[in-house]
């Protein structure tokens, strides 16, 4: 079950870097959502809109070489960004025949404590393995951030590279979420206007923010409208 | 497109036409060239029909046979099959109505005015000229109530099942037009919407509407036999058949005027509640121990006769019994599938392929034995034990025969009002829910298509049953049926593999493809940043404390 959902998305899963004078600098994850182009990542990622560019990779049936030297990049563009949830949706610019599964994007709220997850990303793209990483898990918590933001806690120990990656709920093959980074609680002390972050503990758990509002973005795009 | 819609929105209500140009015209055409040449030459289309509907039965009565075999199998994997999780509507779809309301609305969809034009005279027609034993016999009655299960059994429904759940599996869960053409996209591609496609929704149009009409042809006719069986200054002939045709369909456009909500949906409800009493009421009324025994034993017979009676072809037997019973009844479900498949769909929205097939499949087969051995076992009963005469009237007179068995039980006034009732109205409901699939089928997938259309359909439908009886009674409705079932069992055939392929792909070739074999885009070397770019994070824990 975990191998299908796997195969399923891997696909759609692209490395998502910036081009530096023709050099390419990591920045993590993105997956493809939409026919006409569309991916979904972490707002955070993609701060800097500038030379942003997306490279697909094999979906992983055979093995790969751990990293390429000269990749094909196509060029995105932010179509839409929502900071305060850590989301945004990027279009390809260029027109490139794609296919996506019939019945792929969830809801977090169809998500309970318990469920199997899957995460895919390029946990390590930083350090050059150009290969998606399948890896599982479970949800373990549903929780609101102080700014209100619905996440999903699952108990993947989440790379850097993971992150704008897709959190797939392995019952009903949806994604679920959109992996924004490790759960590290920070001792913060905040008794004067200079506050101070203590060194964090490593965690095993990391979190997702809630595929809604990947959607809504899509929405304001138009991306729903029948046609 | 999208702006020609708006444009059209605008202008009133009644002079709006909506139309697939190629499929609406052209299906309209056929079909009033059908009634004219029909009415023009009523002397001669007579042989004609006879001509034809000998020839194909001869010809491809196997083929017939075969089909209705092989999709039964094809839909009983499906139940048992690894596709039966997937949900018409995707994962979250929840169905739309509760499970008793479903059955009751798959019944009324699939049978309607065959189960009392045929309830009384099948069974007493192979008890008196059984094929397959000693006419008069107790084996005969055996043999007669099997061939009844046979003809409404398990096999119309499985027809009704695989084209109910093509079309919703196509619609729902792939996001295509709600019409026939759609269910051939796996083999098809975006052909389906050129003239490949055009070809199969005028097909589907052509058969839904001679389906139907047949089925208006014998409502009507056993509504004249019932108002002069109980008024004896009504004659019965086609002048008061077309009389009738044109006050019922003047009922049913009115209903297709008023609406799905409003017409269709009260009267089909009323329609069950009504045909439902009937039954019961005969089963009190006439012999209801015997019935009883019956129901056990008769659906026994069937199963353990199934596998050799289906594929019965009378090929050592040198007749042509079948070609007027077996091959018409599969011609005749087949002509109607496109009708009760799209109905079917429409209301199936959420189940699982599983229950799908197990409600539409199984219930609505066990319901139609019910009735089947109610009315057909009430009738064989008078025939063997009680005063007899029933088989006589049957052989005179097909139509009458629902009445005649009637009127040997108690309250015949009532029962026989009843049954005219629920004729009417299983004629009314047919008609006007007929012309909807049509309309939806040539509005290119629009369910929600102009009123004018509706009513030009419902009209056409009452046109072409009229058309038919002048053209030659009961043989001009069974060669319609048999005829334009024929290129639609091809069509089934098709399905079978296009759904397949498409549940294939749904369960587990699907994923996320780029055609990259034609990127020719820049490349660019690699290269490693260790600086670790800002974890979303700081900003959801930190903020507001």
């Amino acid at each position: 079950m975990l191998q299908g959902t796997s195969q399923k998305f891997r696909g759609g899963c692209l490395m998502l870097v910036r081009d530096n004078a023709g050099a390419v600098d990591f920045l993590g994850t993105a997956f493809v959502v939409h026919p006409q182009g569309y991916l979904l990542t972490a707002a955070h990622l993609v701060a800097n809109p500038d030379g942003l560019r997306v490279v697909p990779t094999s979906s992983g049936g055979e093995f790969q070489p751990i990293s390429f030297d000269r990749v094909a990049a196509m060029a995105v563009t932010v179509a839409q960004r929502d900071t305060a949830h850590d989301v945004a949706l990027l279009k390809i610019d260029q027109d490139l025949e794609i296919s996506v599964p019939d019945d792929f994007l969830g809801s977090g709220e169809n998500v309970l404590p318990g469920a199997t997850v899957v995460s895919l990303g390029y946990s390590f793209g930083h350090d050059q393995i150009h290969t998606p990483l399948t890896v599982g898990g479970f949800a373990s918590a549903k929780i609101r951030s102080y700014n209100d933001t619905r996440l999903i806690l699952f108990d993947n120990m989440v790379q850097n590279g993971d992150i704008g990656g897709p959190l797939i709920h392995v019952a009903d093959g949806h994604v679920v979420g959109i992996i924004s980074g490790r759960f590290e609680p920070a001792d913060v002390v905040r008794d004067s206007a200079e506050w101070e972050r203590r060194p964090a503990r490593e965690t095993n758990i990391s979190f997702a923010v809630d595929i809604d509002y990947g959607t809504a973005l899509m929405q304001a795009e138009g991306l729903f409208e029948h046609g | 497109m999208q702006d020609n819609n708006d444009q059209l929105a605008e202008q009133p209500g009644w002079l709006r036409l909506d139309v697939h140009p190629w499929v609406f015209f052209i299906s309209a055409g056929i079909i009033v060239l059908f009634v004219v040449l029909t009415i023009f030459f009523e002397n001669r289309v007579d042989n004609l029909f006879t001509l034809v509907q000998t020839r194909v039965s001869t010809y491809a009565g196997w083929f017939f046979v075969g089909t209705m075999n092989v999709i039964l199998i094809y839909v009983i994997s499906l139940l048992l099959g690894r596709f039966g999780d997937i949900r018409l509507g995707g994962e979250g779809a929840k169905p739309e109505f509760s499970t008793l309301g479903w059955f009751a609305m798959l019944f009324s969809a699939g049978m309607g005015i065959g189960l009392l034009f045929y309830g009384v005279a099948e069974p007493m027609f192979h008890y008196v000229a059984s094929p397959l034993a000693e006419p008069g016999t107790p084996e005969a009655a055996r043999v007669a109530m099997d061939l009844t299960f046979l003809h409404w059994g398990l096999h119309p429904w499985a027809i009704y099942a695989l084209v109910g759940l093509s079309l919703g599996f196509f619609a729902f869960n792939k996001g295509l037009p709600l019409s026939i053409r759609s269910v051939f996209y796996p083999l098809l591609g975006e052909r389906i919407y050129g003239p490949i496609g055009n070809v199969i929704d005028i097909m589907a149009t052509v058969a839904t509407m001679f389906g139907v009409a047949t089925s208006l042809g014998l409502g009507v006719q056993q509504v004249n036999a019932g108002l002069s069986h109980l008024l004896d200054f009504i004659p019965q002939n086609a002048v008061v058949q077309l009389g009738l045709i044109a006050a019922i369909t003047a009922l049913a456009t009115w209903s297709v005027v008023r609406g799905l909500d409003a017409g269709i949906k009260r009267l089909s409800q009323l329609n069950v509640i009504i045909a439902a009493a009937l039954m019961f009421f005969v089963l009190l009324l006439g012999p209801s121990l015997f019935i009883l025994n019956a129901f056990i034993e008769n659906i026994g017979i069937y199963l353990q006769h199934l596998p050799s009676l289906s594929t019965w072809n009378e090929t050592y037997d040198d007749a042509d019994w079948q070609n007027g019973w077996t091959v018409f009844y599969w011609g005749w479900w087949i002509a109607w599938s496109p009708f009760v498949g799209m109905f079917i769909a429409r209301v199936s929205y959420g189940r699982t392929i599983r229950e799908f097939v197990k409600g539409v499949l199984l219930v609505p087969t066990l319901i139609t034995f019910m009735w089947m051995t109610t009315f057909g076992d009430t009738a064989l009963h008078i025939e063997m034990l009680g005063d007899g005469g029933l088989a006589k009237a049957v052989q005179e007179n097909i139509p009458v025969s629902l009445f005649v068995m009637l009127e040997s039980l108690p309250w015949s006034a009532v029962t026989s009002v009843i049954a005219i009732v629920v004729i009417v109205t299983f004629f009314v409901t047919s008609s006007d829910s007929g012309s909807l699939v049509i309309d939806i089928i040539t509005a290119g997938g629009n369910t929600e298509p102009p009123v004018i259309q509706r009513v030009f359909w419902a009209v056409t439908e009452g046109a072409v049953a009229a058309a038919l009886l002048l053209g030659g009674g009961l043989v001009a409705l069974q060669t319609a049926a048999i005829s334009t079932g024929l290129p639609f069992a091809i069509i089934l055939l098709g399905m079978c593999w296009s759904l397949h392929l498409g549940l294939v792909h749904y369960k587990t070739g699907q994923g996320f493809e780029l055609s990259l074999q034609d990127y020719e885009g820049p490349e660019f070397r690699t290269h490693a940043t260790r600086k670790m770019p800002t974890f979303g994070r700081r900003q959801f824990w930190m903020r507001g404390r």
